[in-house]
């Protein structure tokens, strides 16, 4: 089973998904870690996460790119965090795919369902600050809708979450919404 | 404690007042102001006046809710963009969304306004 987690920056979507993995049946539990830490800033997020998921069982895997070639365990539970890193680094890095970075991502993403007993992706809400940005910037945000869109479509559950709050849109679960 | 987030702009206030059957002298703009009013709005920007006077909003934000248990605020959602290249941008960005996410799990109720419609996101516990 699929669950897509959307929310913007320090919406708690972190949280709430790791919260949801250890619900979910699978083993061994698996974090894939997208986020190449390069600077102070990037570095003390990793380490945020990390004391995150302290005492929850996790064996991270580094995934900055290639999603297809990840080594995941059949019959694992997964965390995917974030998508809209791996993306960055599959545009943006000398080894990504470029052009072809939504095609890479959503192979792997099919692999990675067929593997995995459940899996859960985090993705980011970057649509809505009505900024033009550069043409690369640009061609990024679109690829993140697009990617977003189509894990949605194939996701069991769509849920956003808001200042800690899950919004369910998709499929069954808990959520304390009344929308 | 009861919180509103929503884009900017979407009618939160307006909601509010409706709702309250409030008027605007009744409306706090700043930390000191929301100590005795019923309703404080547009928080995120009290959260980037403090950050920018080198203050910090976690603990201002605890302060009136010390004070003001029974208070409405009024939040801009300001989390979903590019991250922005400036530090203090992305910071401001940082400590808006952990201030809301603190409240949230502290309100009585949440209501999101989209678009002048409010939705309740996290409603009051049944007495």
């Amino acid at each position: 089973m699929l669950t897509l987690v959307l929310g913007g920056a320090a919406s708690g979507k972190s949280e709430y998904a790791e919260a949801l993995v250890m619900k979910l049946s699978g083993t061994p539990r698996i974090y894939l870690a997208t986020m190449q830490a390069n600077d102070a800033e990037s570095r003390a997020r990793v380490e945020r996460h990390i004391a995150l998921r302290e005492g929850k069982g996790f064996l991270t895997v580094e995934c900055p790119l290639a999603l297809e070639h990840v080594a995941v365990p059949s019959g694992s539970v997964v965390l995917l965090e974030c998508m809209s890193n791996l993306l960055a680094n599959e545009c943006f890095s000398p080894d990504g795919a470029g052009k072809l970075a939504c095609e890479r991502i959503l192979r792997g993403m099919d692999r990675l369902c067929q593997l995995a007993d459940n899996a859960v992706v985090v993705s980011n809400l970057v649509f809505s600050d009505g900024m033009i940005y550069d043409a690369s910037t640009m061609a990024y945000i679109a690829r993140l809708a697009r990617v977003n869109a189509a894990l949605a479509q194939k996701a069991d559950r769509l849920v956003e979450v808001v200042c800690s709050i899950p919004i369910l849109h998709k499929g069954k679960g808990e959520s304390t919404a009344c929308v | 404690m009861h919180l509103v987030i929503g884009g900017a702009k979407q009618g939160k206030l307006q909601w509010v007042l409706q709702e309250m059957s409030g008027v605007a002298s009744q409306v706090a703009y700043t930390c000191d102001e929301a100590k005795n009013m019923p309703i404080w709005n547009a928080l995120h920007e009290e959260i980037r006046r403090l950050m920018l006077l080198g203050q910090a909003p976690g603990k201002a934000v605890e302060q009136v809710l010390f004070q003001n248990p029974e208070i409405t605020i009024l939040c801009d959602e300001i989390g979903c963009g590019i991250v922005p290249v400036d530090a203090f941008e992305r910071e401001w960005r940082e400590q808006t969304g952990r201030i809301c996410c603190m409240l949230a799990q502290r309100a009585e109720r949440v209501d999101r306004v989209f678009c002048g419609i409010a939705a309740c996101i996290k409603p009051e516990a049944p007495v």
